[in-house]
């Protein structure tokens, strides 16, 4: 056997044999892979290559709304009692993968509209509403932006949806979030009955309505589980985390709600995001504004069994809708799991705060102006004129009193400033604002901000039924 | 779900970021342990991660010029990692100087991969396994990662002969394995 014939061979062999052979032989040397800072930096080098712009379209003022949703991702209280925390897992709906707040309706299955177009997914609640269509052409950005897409209610034809913002994946499918054309804003009412019209066809779609959650299945998570962390367990947390197990073909289902004290206050993530940095930008063009924000990659949620066995919760192939909240395990049906859930990240869906700054002609100016961000507050420090047409504003951020909550992208835009980059690490924030030179003030709005609360949750489930 | 090399072209083209996330994850190991072989004894382990971090990205930006008809995927990542790893060695080793030959990287195209089934491959994996330490350690970085017997003699500290003598003999029980000729 030559070398040759070898070097086929070896290459032909399932790469999970190749990395035992790697962990065996890593491991003689006492080196362990750390497999999760790897991606957590290839993914940051990523962000800074500035890949992850999505197109906003011609509402500037929301794209923070688009980058916050459109950006998809990949855990005791005595039931028997009505409390405070079950009382904030009311009125929510299971739609697709996901849960959102009050009634809900959905798609339950494909549409084809024409031989080029399908309907994939369709689902409105309360101020969000999205779709996925798949085209059998291989449409680029011009494409998808070109089948003017409007959505009007049976029951509002006075009210109009249109695409606010926009994401091709892969298949030739496309998620579209919508956004109400009519006020020019993301206010959405859910209905059941609408009129569809896309690349020039008009069509009517009926969808079904959304399960309730049943909050008498509910498990309520308990916070500060983490024997080192003081912070969580002195706390009154303003985020609840609850789940509830299904059997699904003979393993465990594990569907997570979370609950907030706030009813504006939104889920974006479930589980600690993989990044350590988070940046976010925008820039006005011509005729249509960019943003972009970090990933929302989380480190995966962990479940353990009485043996201490863990089990990973994985979003399901088909998941669909944003942020995934049901979650399959390799856990047999029955077994009793629980699981741990270090943070989840949660935003507000519209402008929390308004600031002017006055820029410099040169050097740099103390500030020290408060920023109400709701559940946290910051502090806008110095600006610093680094050039003509550049300048460098410092944040200090999470000043407030609550020690679990910590902002982790401010939701930044400005519309008298060409562009904005902001590097967010633990309690700083750096944002550079590009310019013309003659600017004065500079004005921003902090719009669908986000935060990670840590909350260090076990929710103790028991076997599924 | 698993991707075919013409897939991970095609979505990381399309900037599809899920895609990024999955060659990462398929391949850190693989393409870690060939940054360590080639930097470990110049570099700290935050170097060789940082490396192979710069590997994927390389890999996201250059995506254009990976040609599926010569070679794949996985091969292709591991030109980029020996030299991304060499340029990490060059730099730093800034008052060192660095062998004219480590800058030459071997063809590692053509290699064709064939269908075995898993039980095969299993089999294949249990010999490699019998193997005393070095020879596994031999073995897998010269057939797998195509490293050169020269620098498989430097950091094994091995003599040629001795090289030579321990991968034929690899390769002799393979081949009984699967009755080659």
């Amino acid at each position: 056997m030559n070398e040759k014939e070898v070097m086929n061979l070896l290459n032909s062999i399932d790469d999970d044999l190749v990395d035992k052979k790697i962990d065996e032989l890593m491991s003689k040397k006492g080196e362990v892979i750390n497999m999760g800072r790897i991606k957590s930096r290839a993914v940051d080098k990523l962000n800074e290559q500035g890949s992850r712009k999505r197109k906003i379209g011609k509402k500037p003022v929301i794209a923070a709304a688009v980058a916050a949703t459109l950006l998809i991702s990949a855990v005791a209280v005595n039931a028997a009692e009505i409390s405070k925390a079950i009382k904030s897992f009311f009125n929510k709906s299971a739609v697709y993968s996901t849960v959102v707040d009050g009634d809900a309706f959905y798609l339950p299955e494909e549409v084809k509209l024409n031989d080029d177009l399908t309907l994939v997914n369709f689902s409105v609640s309360k101020d969000r509403a999205m779709m996925m269509v798949r085209s059998s052409e291989q449409l680029d950005d011009k494409g998808f932006e070109g089948l003017n897409i409007a959505v009007v209610p049976k029951n509002d034809a006075k009210t109009t949806y249109a695409v606010s913002g926009y994401m091709p994946v892969d298949n030739g499918e496309c998620h579209f979030l919508l956004m109400n054309d009519t006020k020019n804003d993301m206010s959405v009412t859910p209905f059941k009955d609408f009129t569809l019209t896309i690349a020039g066809g008009s069509y009517d779609i009926s969808l079904a309505k959304a399960e309730s959650v049943n909050v008498d299945d509910l498990v309520v998570g308990k916070s500060g589980a983490e024997a080192d962390d003081s912070d969580t367990q002195n706390t009154e947390l303003i985020a609840n985390v609850a789940g509830k197990a299904e059997a699904k073909d003979g393993k465990t289902n594990i569907q997570l709600v979370a609950g907030f004290d706030d009813p504006d206050l939104k889920l974006r993530a479930l589980g600690k995001s993989v990044l350590t940095e988070f940046k976010h930008g925008f820039e006005n063009r011509e005729n249509d504004s960019i943003g972009y924000s970090s990933s929302s990659a989380v480190n995966p949620i962990l479940a353990y069994d009485a043996d201490n066995n863990p089990y990973t919760l994985e979003i399901p192939e088909d998941s669909v809708g944003n942020p995934a909240t049901l979650f399959e395990t390799d856990a047999a049906h029955g077994t009793g799991l629980t699981v741990k859930l270090p943070s989840i990240s949660v935003g507000y869906n519209r402008i929390i705060e308004n600031l002017t700054l006055e820029i410099p002609r040169e050097g740099e100016i103390a500030v020290n102006k408060e920023l109400d961000f709701i559940i946290q507050k910051a502090k806008v420090t110095s600006v610093k004129r680094i050039s003509e047409n550049t300048a460098v504003v410092e944040f200090e951020l999470n000043t407030g009193n609550d020690k679990t909550v910590s902002i982790i992208d401010m939701g930044t835009y400005s519309s008298n400033v060409k562009q904005g980059d902001t590097v967010i690490n633990g309690n700083k924030a750096t944002m550079t604002i590009t310019f013309d030179k003659d600017i004065e003030e500079a004005r921003f709005s902090f719009s669908w901000p986000t935060y990670s609360i840590q909350g260090n949750w076990a929710i103790e489930l028991d076997g599924a039924k | 779900m698993e991707l075919t090399d013409l897939q991970i072209a095609k979505n990381i083209k399309n900037g599809d970021i899920p895609t990024y996330e999955y060659i990462i994850e398929k391949y850190s190991k693989q393409v870690y342990y060939l940054a360590y072989n080639i930097l470990h004894i110049s570099c700290a382990k935050e170097d060789m991660e940082e490396c192979t971090a710069d590997v994927f990205l390389e890999a996201w930006v250059n995506i254009g010029r990976f040609n599926p008809k010569k070679g794949s995927f996985k091969t292709w990542l591991f030109m980029l990692t020996k030299y991304k790893a060499l340029e990490y060695k060059r730099k730093l080793s800034k008052h060192q100087t660095v062998n004219i030959d480590d800058l030459r990287i071997e063809d590692t195209e053509n290699i064709e991969k064939q269908l075995i089934s898993r039980q095969d491959q299993e089999k294949v994996a249990s010999v490699i396994n019998g193997f005393n330490d070095v020879d596994k350690e031999l073995f897998i970085r010269r057939y797998f990662y195509n490293e050169r017997i020269n620098d498989l003699m430097v950091s094994l500290n091995l003599t040629r002969s001795a090289v030579d003598n321990r991968l034929l003999r690899g390769r002799k029980l393979i081949k009984e394995v699967f009755s080659y000729e």
